[in-house]
C-alpha cells in the first residue's frame, strides 16, 4: 500500500482539473429522498460531511461503508438537506468502472423505518480514469449532487444509502489520503479523523413531521389516513398554513388497487374554514407494489399554503392491506 | 433567502358588477395591500356563492400609478371552492385585488409568499 501526502487544497485543485465521468452522468435519474425523525436544519448554503472515506470496490454490491448488509443506512439524519453531494477520488493504475445506485426511505419519530427495504432512488456507472475524481450527477459542477432537482429546495431527504460495486479492469490499489491536522502533524482521512469542516449557521428546522400512521385497508371504502369514512369535514391535517409543501412517504403491505384524494382549504384567523367543503387538489391511483417504498408531492407542483388537508384513500380491489405513511411538511 | 407566508387578508365581499377590490372599495386607485415589496407570490383562495364566473383583476405598482396587471376568471359551483396564484413578474409595493361579476358573496382568503432574508 502507498500513501499519498495531501492537503486539502490539494484535493480540491484536483477536484477541479479532473472532472471525469460526469457527461456519464448526467443523465441519471434521481428523485427526492425519504424525510427522518432526527431533524436539524442549515441553511441552504450550509455544508457538512456526512460520510468520508475509502470504499474497497469489488463485485460485491456494499455500502461505501464496506458493508454489504442491506438494512444497514450509510448515512441518516439527512432530512435537513436539499441535495447530497458525492465526490471521490478512483485509486489505482487502470481504468474502473463502478455501479452504483442510491436507496433511501423514511423513519418514524422513533427512528424506525416505516417499513422493509429501500426505495431506489438513482444509479448509474460510473466510469473513471486512475486517479480521477467520480463525480456524481451534475453537468454544472465537478460535483456531483443527490437529487438534481432545479431550483426548487426541498429538504425532505431522509436515510439514505449508498450501495457501489465495480467491474475492476486490472488491480485497484487502496491509497490513504492525509492532511494536515496542524503545522506538524499529518493523518489519514478517516471516520474518526475527518476533514476539517467548520459547521456554522445552524438554524431551526424548516421540515416538520405532521403525521405518521398505519391505515387499515382491509375494509374497503373511503377513508382518510387517520380511518375516519363518515366526517368529510374532519381534517387529516390541520395548521399547516406555514408548509410550502407536503411530502407524502408511504410504505404499502399490498398491491391492491387503491385510489387517493387530496383535499385542502383554507380557514380564518381563528382556524375555521371559510365554508364547508374542500378544494381537490389532486387524485388519482395509488403508486406501487407490494411491500414499495413511494413518495408524493403535495402540491406536484408549484406551493400549497392551505390550512387543512384531508387525505383520503380507498381500496378499489383485491387483498386488504396496512398503508403505513409519514407527512413531512417544508417551510 | 427563503420566503415565508403572511395572511394578508380575510374576508367575505359582496361581488357585483362593479369592479371594487376585496375590502369592497371602488375607487380604482385604491391599493388592496401597500408595503408589500417583499411578497414574491399571493395565494388567493375562496369559496363563491354561486354557479356565475367572477373576473378578477389583479394590479400592481408604486405611488406614481399601476404599472402591471393581470385579469382572469373565477369558475366554479356554488360553494365550490377555488385558488388564484399570482405571481408578478417585479417587486411591487402596492397590489388591488378587484373583482366583478354577477351578485354573489365571496369568501376569500389572500396569503403571499414574503422573501425573507436568512
Amino acid at each position: 500500500m502507498s500513501a499519498e501526502r495531501i492537503t486539502r487544497r490539494e484535493m480540491l485543485k484536483r477536484l477541479v482539473i479532473a472532472p471525469v465521468g460526469a457527461a456519464v452522468l448526467t443523465t441519471l435519474e434521481v428523485r427526492e429522498a425519504s424525510a427522518a425523525a432526527l431533524q436539524r436544519y442549515y441553511d441552504p448554503y450550509f455544508v457538512a460531511v456526512l460520510w468520508e472515506g475509502r470504499t474497497r470496490c469489488d463485485s460485491l454490491w456494499r455500502s461505501l461503508n464496506g458493508d454489504v448488509v442491506a438494512i444497514l443506512p450509510t448515512v441518516q439524519g439527512t432530512t435537513p438537506y436539499d441535495r447530497l453531494y458525492w465526490t471521490g477520488y478512483a485509486l489505482g493504475s487502470a481504468p474502473v468502472n463502478v455501479n452504483m445506485r442510491v436507496l433511501a426511505r423514511a423513519v418514524d419519530h422513533n427512528g424506525v423505518p416505516l417499513g422493509s427495504g429501500w426505495r431506489a432512488i438513482g444509479q448509474a456507472t460510473i466510469q473513471t480514469l486512475p486517479h480521477a475524481v467520480v463525480p456524481r450527477g451534475n453537468s454544472r459542477r465537478a460535483l456531483g449532487r443527490i437529487p438534481p432537482r432545479s431550483a426548487q429546495r426541498d429538504p425532505a431527504l431522509g436515510l439514505l444509502a449508498r450501495d457501489c460495486k465495480s467491474r475492476l479492469l486490472e488491480g485497484v490499489n487502496a491509497m490513504p489520503v492525509r492532511f494536515l491536522r496542524n503545522a506538524s502533524e499529518l493523518a489519514d482521512v478517516s471516520w474518526e479523523s475527518p476533514l476539517p469542516v467548520q459547521v456554522a449557521n445552524a438554524k431551526p428546522v424548516p421540515a416538520d413531521t405532521l403525521l405518521v400512521a398505519t391505515t387499515n385497508l382491509f375494509p374497503t371504502g373511503e377513508r382518510d389516513l387517520l380511518g375516519s369514512t363518515g366526517t368529510p369535514e374532519l381534517p387529516t391535517l390541520d395548521a399547516c398554513g406555514q408548509y410550502r409543501k407536503l411530502i407524502w412517504f408511504y410504505f404499502r403491505e399490498g398491491a391492491a388497487d387503491t385510489t387517493y384524494t387530496i383535499l385542502a382549504r383554507v380557514t380564518d384567523h381563528n382556524g375555521a374554514p371559510l365554508a364547508t367543503g374542500w378544494l381537490t387538489i389532486a387524485s388519482g391511483t395509488l403508486p406501487g407494489g407490494a411491500n414499495s417504498w413511494n413518495r408524493l408531492e403535495i402540491p406536484a407542483s408549484g406551493d400549497a399554503y392551505y390550512d387543512q388537508y384531508r387525505i383520503l384513500v380507498n381500496r378499489t380491489g383485491g387483498s386488504g392491506y396496512n398503508l403505513i405513511s409519514k407527512i413531512v411538511g417544508v417551510r | 433567502v427563503r420566503t415565508q407566508p403572511l395572511t394578508l387578508y380575510v374576508g367575505t365581499l359582496q361581488v357585483e358588477a362593479t369592479p371594487k377590490d376585496v375590502l369592497n372599495q371602488a375607487e380604482p386607485l385604491a391599493p388592496t395591500f401597500v408595503n408589500a415589496e417583499r411578497c414574491r407570490a399571493f395565494y388567493w383562495t375562496g369559496v363563491k356563492g354561486s354557479d356565475a364566473p367572477i373576473a378578477y383583476t389583479i394590479r400592481a405598482g408604486n405611488i406614481n400609478g399601476w404599472q402591471w396587471s393581470a385579469s382572469g376568471q373565477i369558475t366554479g359551483n356554488a360553494r365550490g371552492w377555488f385558488r388564484v396564484v399570482i405571481k408578478p413578474p417585479a417587486p411591487y409595493d402596492r397590489y388591488r385585488f378587484e373583482v366583478s361579476g354577477a351578485p354573489q358573496t365571496l369568501h376569500s382568503k389572500i396569503t403571499g409568499a414574503e422573501e425573507v432574508a436568512e
